[in-house]
């Protein structure tokens, strides 16, 4: 229950402003509407301090306060006006530090929150089925009538490499390749295309960024689901769900608040 | 015989021999059962067995810029390591314009490189409360980036401009502040590249760019680890202020390997803008260079990079008058250095462009007895929008100031300092790192560029392959060209050993099959002769339609033709060929001159991005701007040296 509350984001979020809210008070700029200034002298010492190395002078204090002063009751004054409203650059710097605090810490993924993640994207991280295939290169235009004697024909390998001419550094034959490998030897269309290819005849001419080819499926191989147990697909559903959290916080904060107001348009 | 007829006939001889074969020696698979489910496990990459040799190769980006470099930044870039890393591995990210980007070939690995100096600090001058920002300078800097776009981007001008003059304010440059806040996102940085660094599947690599830029003068250098996040943590990435020196550089990479037992290298770019000094005859203080500068630049600088946004920096017309391909990239990058704040004379070319380097190299290793300028080459992008994009139709710009939505960025002038610069058309989509390498781990690929086996690429994942030696022959084109060129000879980036017999070499280049048909492969020649001086020669070994196109009496060979069509923005793989590869032996060899030889790789005129701006967004194009070009691959050179 502790742990629910503290996974909240508007507890962050008023956690956050909560201490925003001290951080003010305790520097003198809180209540602005008041018409009393609350002066902390040892926190502009500070300050002096932190910038400087060194101690401020009394002079150099006073200086420091009394610049503080001139804005804070200038800065109090535009308020009444309600200066602030309005103005593009208040309004940007307002929406900024909102989604600042809107980006706190995620928390840490706990293990079911992983597996939920991976159940529900299977997918993404499935391993790529693999397949095994054949592929003679035809050149930039198959002749069709060459194309025609290739149908439902089984052909030994050795003769196959013999045509190996047209098309160096590709072989004849990949075994357990990737849909995604194939893309990066052949093109999108190419793999695209194979991808939907029946197995065990030679067929095409199948259209690749080389020109074309026909193609023959040895196999396809199927794979196991994804699990959590592979170190590599953990890592990948852990970035992905620190993403998601990220986005989905920044979302639902936004719709909190969106609740809290009514939409009327107008003319 | 052209090739349509010689593949039909030989498709009709292999249908003879099947039809006689079916029955008996067929092949044993026709079946289309699934085979057994796979083990993941097993099926996991970094279970497969490592290859002797390299058999793959591997495309990224090694010079990519976030929100956490300091002009990324100002620019309007607000897209953070995580994403850049997610847009990279082909994850589909928002552009900080908002445009949904996602890249439909995903990279292989990626160095995140961002400016080492002031890291983070317009961010963070961006977010903190206009009251903590006392030094007038940062509070107008402060004021103007707040105001609107265009103050980020004036603001970043006057950045780079004042970073160039030695002027940053000095809690910009205050050792003890930057390293605390430097620290910090460092550690955050180099955690999140850990997360995303998966073996097997998609290399991340921990680096930075260090940026010493003397009045302007270009000397960066892209640093890349071959180490995860515990030993990139004990240091803090190096900055350029108050060490401008490349030495000071090397010492603090030596340091570093030492202290952690890591490794790191590093890669000098935009040589183009130089003013000279990247490739100079001398030290950075001016003296000559000795036999200990030239062995620790060899060590820690193995790889160049030859090409990417701000231009191509392997030659130029000056420098090679008989290089008919030589001017590609150079246009509005050849007049002023990076800040344009220095004019640069011809005179300055010899140290700015990686050809004359490469001569250099051998001048100066005659002089000192090592090579300081032995090095391989890559591509990269350089984008400080956070998306490693180097292709015509993806091209998101330098910054996020001209990323893609912004429609007249091919016409204004795009300035890096106060002064006039250049305009944005003269930025090049260009360019991408390849690496031959056994796997894809960061080790694997930090060795690969270790031993120089690397090749650049203007975008297109054009594949090359070159192999010297002195037993190849023609027929090694038909039988296993990889497997014969490593077993006899040296890969790209490699050395052969002294030989009274003319080295041969192998090279094959297969278009991207995304992209454009092959012109053609050539041999690109330098040596130096018993006096001291050093030649070129450009030797055209494989063309497309040889048949029509003869070699001239003066070696050339005609242009291979043009099929743009600047009203679409298209061309047409009917010239050019989709593959070449030849046998070559140099025909004018010396054994006792020291030389190099690289491939150079042409893609048939494809259109430019402007063009496609221009289409997109209809607008006139200027009269001078470059609408064709031919997209290319430099390998990495093989260097012959006589005993």
């Amino acid at each position: 229950m502790i742990k629910r509350i503290i996974n909240e984001p508007l507890i962050h979020f008023l956690i956050a402003a909560l201490a925003i809210f001290a951080l003010y008070s305790l520097t003198g700029s809180g209540g602005s509407e008041s018409s009393t200034v609350l002066i902390n002298k040892n926190q502009f010492a500070e300050r002096w301090q932190r910038a400087w190395r060194r101690p401020p002078t009394e002079q150099e204090l006073r200086g420091m306060i009394d610049e503080y002063l001139n804005d804070e009751v200038l800065y109090r004054e535009a308020l009444r006006l309600g200066l602030d409203r309005e103005d593009a650059v208040v309004r940007n710097r307002m929406l900024q530090k909102m989604k600042f605090l809107q980006d706190q810490r995620v928390p840490p993924a706990a293990e079911a929150d992983l597996q939920n993640w991976l159940d529900e994207n299977e997918a993404t991280y499935q391993q790529a089925a693999t397949m095994t295939l054949k592929q003679i290169y035809l050149g930039q235009q198959a002749a069709q009538q060459s194309i025609a004697k290739f149908a439902g024909k089984a052909i030994n390998d050795q003769a196959l490499s013999a045509l190996d001419d047209g098309l160096l550094g590709i072989a004849n034959r990949f075994e357990n390749i990737s849909t995604t490998e194939l893309a990066g030897k052949f093109g999108l269309e190419f793999a695209n295309s194979v991808d939907t290819l029946a197995a065990g005849s030679w067929q095409g001419p199948i259209t690749s960024g080389y020109g074309q080819h026909m193609v023959f499926v040895v196999a396809r191989t199927t794979v196991a689901s994804p699990d959590l147990s592979n170190p590599t697909i953990k890592q990948r559903v852990e970035n992905d769900w620190l993403n998601a959290q990220q986005q989905r916080l920044r979302a639902q904060q936004v719709q909190e608040l969106r609740e809290n107001f009514t939409v009327e348009f107008v003319e | 015989m052209n090739k349509l007829t010689y593949q039909s006939i030989m498709l009709a001889a292999v249908l003879a021999v099947s039809a006689c074969s079916d029955q008996s020696t067929s092949n044993q698979e026709t079946s289309a059962t699934a085979t057994s489910t796979v083990d993941t496990s097993v099926a996991g990459t970094s279970a497969q067995i490592k290859p002797s040799y390299p058999q793959q190769v591997f495309w990224g980006d090694t010079h990519l810029h976030t929100a956490n470099s300091v002009d990324a930044f100002g620019f309007g870039n607000r897209l953070d390591s995580e994403a850049a890393l997610r847009f990279a591995r082909g994850e589909e990210v928002t552009s900080t314009r908002g445009v949904q980007a996602k890249l439909t070939r995903p990279l292989d690995f990626l160095v995140i490189s961002d400016h080492s100096d002031a890291l983070g600090a317009t961010k963070e001058l961006y977010e903190a409360p206009r009251l903590l920002v006392r030094d007038p300078l940062l509070r107008r800097w402060w004021d103007q980036m707040h105001e609107s776009e265009e103050g980020g981007i004036a603001v970043t001008g006057e950045l780079i401009d004042r970073a160039a003059r030695g002027d940053l304010p000095e809690s910009l440059t205050n050792a003890e502040e930057q390293n605390k806040r430097i620290g910090k996102l460092w550690r955050a940085h180099n955690k999140i590249v850990d997360r995303y660094n998966q073996p097997g599947e998609f290399s991340a690599f921990v680096g930075f760019e260090y940026t010493p830029m003397p009045q302007g003068n270009n000397l960066h250098r892209v640093v890349m680890f071959r180490d995860g996040a515990e030993r990139a943590n004990t240091v803090l990435p190096f900055p350029s202020f108050p060490n401008p020196d490349p030495e000071q550089l090397w010492a603090w990479m030596a340091k570093y390997e030492a202290d952690s037992g890591g490794q790191v290298l590093a890669m000098p770019h935009n040589s183009n803008v130089s003013n000279g000094l990247m490739f100079a005859m001398n030290k950075y203080d001016g003296s000559p260079i000795d036999r200990a500068y030239a062995e620790t630049r060899a060590k820690y600088e193995p790889v160049v990079e030859i090409t990417q946004i701000k231009g191509d920096s392997e030659s130029h017309p000056f420098l090679s008058p008989n290089d008919e391909f030589a001017s590609y990239g150079d246009a509005g990058w050849d007049k002023c250095n990076l800040s344009c704040t220095e004019n640069m004379e011809e005179t300055s070319y010899a140290g700015s462009y990686t050809r004359e380097a490469l001569k250099r190299g051998l001048e100066l290793e005659r002089q000192t007895g090592v090579n300081p300028y032995a090095f391989g080459v890559i591509g990269s992008t350089d984008s400080h929008t956070s998306l490693a994009t180097a292709d015509e139709n993806n091209f998101y710009g330098k910054h996020t100031g001209n990323e893609v939505g912004v429609e007249q960025r091919a016409l204004t002038p795009q300035n890096l300092g106060t002064r006039r610069g250049r305009f944005g058309w003269h930025y090049l989509a260009s360019g991408y790192a390849a690496a031959w390498a056994v796997e894809n781990t960061r080790e694997a690929i930090f060795d690969a560029f270790k031993r120089r086996e690397v090749y650049a690429t203007t975008g297109p994942r054009i594949t090359v392959r070159m192999f010297g030696g002195y037993q190849f022959s023609g027929d090694d084109l038909n039988n296993d060209l990889v497997a014969q060129g490593y077993a006899s000879g040296v890969s790209m980036g490699g050395e052969l050993k002294s030989s009274e017999q003319a080295p041969g070499f192998l090279v094959s280049a297969l278009m991207d099959p995304e992209s454009a048909n092959l012109d053609r492969i050539q041999v690109v020649k330098g040596w130096i002769d018993e006096a001291g001086k050093t030649h070129e020669k450009i030797f055209d070994i494989a063309w497309s339609d040889a048949g029509s196109r003869g070699m001239n009496e003066d070696g050339s060979i005609a242009a291979v033709g043009n099929t743009v069509d600047l009203s679409t923005g298209t061309w047409t793989n009917t010239i050019g060929s989709p593959t070449l590869s030849s046998f070559w032996q140099d025909p004018e060899f010396d054994a006792s001159q020291s030389a190099f030889y690289y491939a150079r790789v042409l893609e048939i005129p494809t259109p430019t991005w402007p063009v496609l701006d221009a289409i997109k967004y209809g607008f006139e194009m200027p009269e001078d701007m470059i609408k064709t070009q031919q997209e290319r691959a430099y390998t990495s050179p093989i260097w012959y040296r006589p005993n």
